[in-house]
C-alpha cells in the first residue's frame, strides 16, 4: 500500500500516547527510502515536554526472496537483540495488518554514519574503524546469545534449506552456469555437522552498520532475521561484495579474519572453526549471485522496468569469481 | 560459461527504454545516467572481446567435459554433473579451467574488479 504523510499523522499518536502514557504531536514526517520490501519514514514528535526522532519501517508489499520473516517478527527479533545487549534501536510499537498504515514497527532514530565508503576512507571515522572489530564482534555475540523464547515465528533457515531454496531459484532462471552448479555440489557435499541453532542477524554487513565518529551506534535492517547457524553472520560479513574493493581486508573491507574471529569467540565464548565461517562465506557468495540473478529478473521477466536492475545481471560474473576463489582457497585449507 | 543475461540486445533495450522515460528527479536522473554510462562501456568492450571470449569458453568447456570424463557435453549436462557433487578429486583442474573462463568474463563484465593474488 501507499502510505502517505496524512495517514501516519492521523495513525502514530494514537499508537505510540498509550505505550508513553503522554500526548504526542507529530511535527515532522520524511520518507527516507522506498525500498522493494521496505518503506522507511523518519518522524520528530513531542511526546509530553520530550522530543523524539524515530524511524518507521513498513511493509511495502514487494519484493519477497522467500527468507523474510515479515515486519512484526522482525521487529520482535530487533527487540529481543537489543534486550541481550546488542546495540540496535529500541522498539517502541508494533503496527499490524488493521493499523491504517499495514504491518511495520516504530523505533527510536539512532545517530550516525551507515555508508560504507565514507566509514571506510573519512579520517573522522578514524576511532570508529579502530574500535570496529571489538564492537561489531560485541553486537553480534549479543544477537547469538538473545533468548529465543518469544522468536518461535522467525523462519528456521538452516544451510541446507537456504542452499535448496537458493539453486532452485537459481535454475528457475534457466541460465545454466557451471560456476552456480559446482558451488552447489561443493556446498551440498560439505554442510557443516555441528551448527548451533541462534538468532541471526541475516544481513550483517557493512552499509548495516550506524556508527558515529566514536564509534558503533547501532546494528541495522533486520528483514532478513531468522533463526539458523551463528557462522552464517560471520561469513556473510566477509563476502567479497561487502569489502568494498577491499579485497586484502575481508571482514568488511577494514580487518582480517582471525582478528575479528578472536574478538567474537572473547565476547561470545563461542569457537570459530575458520573453515566453518568460510562454508558461510562461500554459501554468502551463492546466495549473493543468487540476489543479483533475481534482480536481473525482476526486469527480464518485466516485474520492474529499471535499467539498474538490468546492470546488476553483469555483476553476476563477479560473484562467479568471488565462488571461485572462495572454493580454491577452502581447498588450500582443507 | 557465457556471458550472462540480460545479453548486449537487452542492456541496448533498457538503455533506450530509459531514454524514452527518463526519471523527472535530476538527482535520480544523473544517477542513471552513471548506470547508462557503465553499460555502453559493457557494450563497447563485449563488442570488441566476445569473440575471443567465446572461443575461449569453448575450450574451457571441452576442457571441462574431459576433466570430468562426461559423455554429456552439453553446458546443462556439464552443470548437472558438477551440482551432483562428488568431483573432490578433480576440484583443482575443475578450479583452474573456469577461473580461467571466469577472469575473461570479468574482462568484458567489469574489468577493475579486484582480483585475488
Amino acid at each position: 500500500m501507499t502510505v502517505t504523510v496524512e495517514q501516519i499523522e492521523q495513525v502514530i499518536p494514537g499508537l505510540v500516547e498509550p505505550v508513553m502514557g503522554n500526548r504526542c504531536l507529530l511535527q515532522q514526517c520524511r520518507r527516507l527510502t522506498a525500498g522493494a520490501s521496505a518503506d522507511t519514514w523518519w518522524l520528530q514528535a513531542t511526546v509530553g515536554q520530550q522530543q523524539h526522532q524515530w524511524i518507521l519501517r513498513l511493509d511495502a508489499g514487494g519484493e519477497d526472496l522467500g527468507m523474510a520473516p515479515g515486519k512484526q517478527w522482525e521487529a520482535r527479533a530487533q527487540q529481543a537483540a537489543a534486550d541481550a545487549g546488542c546495540a540496535t534501536a529500541t522498539v517502541i510499537a508494533e503496527l499490524g495488518e488493521d493499523s491504517g498504515l499495514g504491518c511495520g514497527y516504530l523505533m527510536a532514530a539512532l545517530p550516525g554514519e551507515s555508508l560504507p565508503p565514507v566509514l571506510l576512507k573519512s579520517p573522522a571515522y578514524d576511532t570508529a574503524r579502530r574500535r570496529f572489530p571489538d564492537q561489531v564482534a560485541g553486537a553480534l555475540a549479543a544477537i547469538h546469545r538473545t533468548p529465543l523464547t518469544g522468536l518461535g515465528g522467525l523462519p528456521v533457515l538452516d544451510a541446507r534449506r537456504q542452499l535448496e531454496q537458493l539453486y532452485a531459484m537459481h535454475r528457475d532462471y534457466g541460465e545454466p552456469l557451471p560456476v552456480f552448479a559446482l558451488a552447489y555440489g561443493w556446498l551440498k557435499e560439505h554442510v557443516p555437522d555441528n551448527a548451533s541453532l541462534t538468532l541471526v542477524h541475516g544481513d550483517f554487513r557493512l552499509g548495516n552498520f550506524l556508527f558515529t565518529e566514536s564509534g558503533l551506534s547501532g546494528i541495522l535492517d533486520w528483514e532478513l532475521t531468522h533463526l539458523g547457524d551463528p557462522m552464517e553472520d560471520l561469513g556473510w560479513l566477509c563476502v567479497n561484495a561487502w569489502r568494498f574493493g577491499r579485497r586484502a581486508k575481508p571482514v568488511a573491507g577494514l580487518t582480517q579474519r582471525e582478528v575479528f574471529h578472536a574478538a567474537y569467540e572473547a565476547a561470545s565464548g563461542r569457537p570459530v572453526d575458520p573453515v566453518h565461517a568460510r562454508y558461510w562465506e562461500l554459501l554468502g557468495t551463492f546466495k549473493w549471485g543468487v540476489i543479483c540473478q533475481y534482480q536481473a529478473y525482476s526486469y527480464l521477466r518485466g516485474r520492474v522496468s529499471s535499467v539498474e536492475r538490468a546492470a546488476i545481471g553483469r555483476r553476476v560474473a563477479e560473484t562467479e569469481y568471488d565462488m571461485l576463489i572462495c572454493l580454491k582457497e577452502l581447498q588450500d585449507a582443507a | 560459461m557465457p556471458l550472462n543475461r540480460p545479453h548486449a540486445r537487452e542492456l541496448q533495450q533498457a538503455i533506450e527504454h530509459y531514454r524514452q522515460r527518463p526519471d523527472p528527479d535530476p538527482g535520480v536522473h544523473e544517477y542513471y545516467g552513471k548506470v547508462i554510462a557503465h553499460l555502453e562501456a559493457l557494450l563497447e568492450r563485449e563488442k570488441a572481446l566476445a569473440a575471443a571470449f567465446a572461443h575461449q569458453e569453448k575450450e574451457g568447456m571441452e576442457q571441462l567435459a574431459a576433466v570430468l570424463k562426461s559423455s554429456d557435453q552439453t553446458l546443462s549436462g556439464l552443470c548437472r554433473r558438477l551440482a551432483s557433487g562428488n568431483v573432490n578429486e578433480h576440484l583443482p583442474a575443475v578450479l583452474e579451467t573456469l577461473l580461467a573462463v571466469a577472469e575473461a568474463k570479468l574482462d568484458i563484465d567489469s574489468p577493475r574488479y579486484p582480483r585475488a593474488n
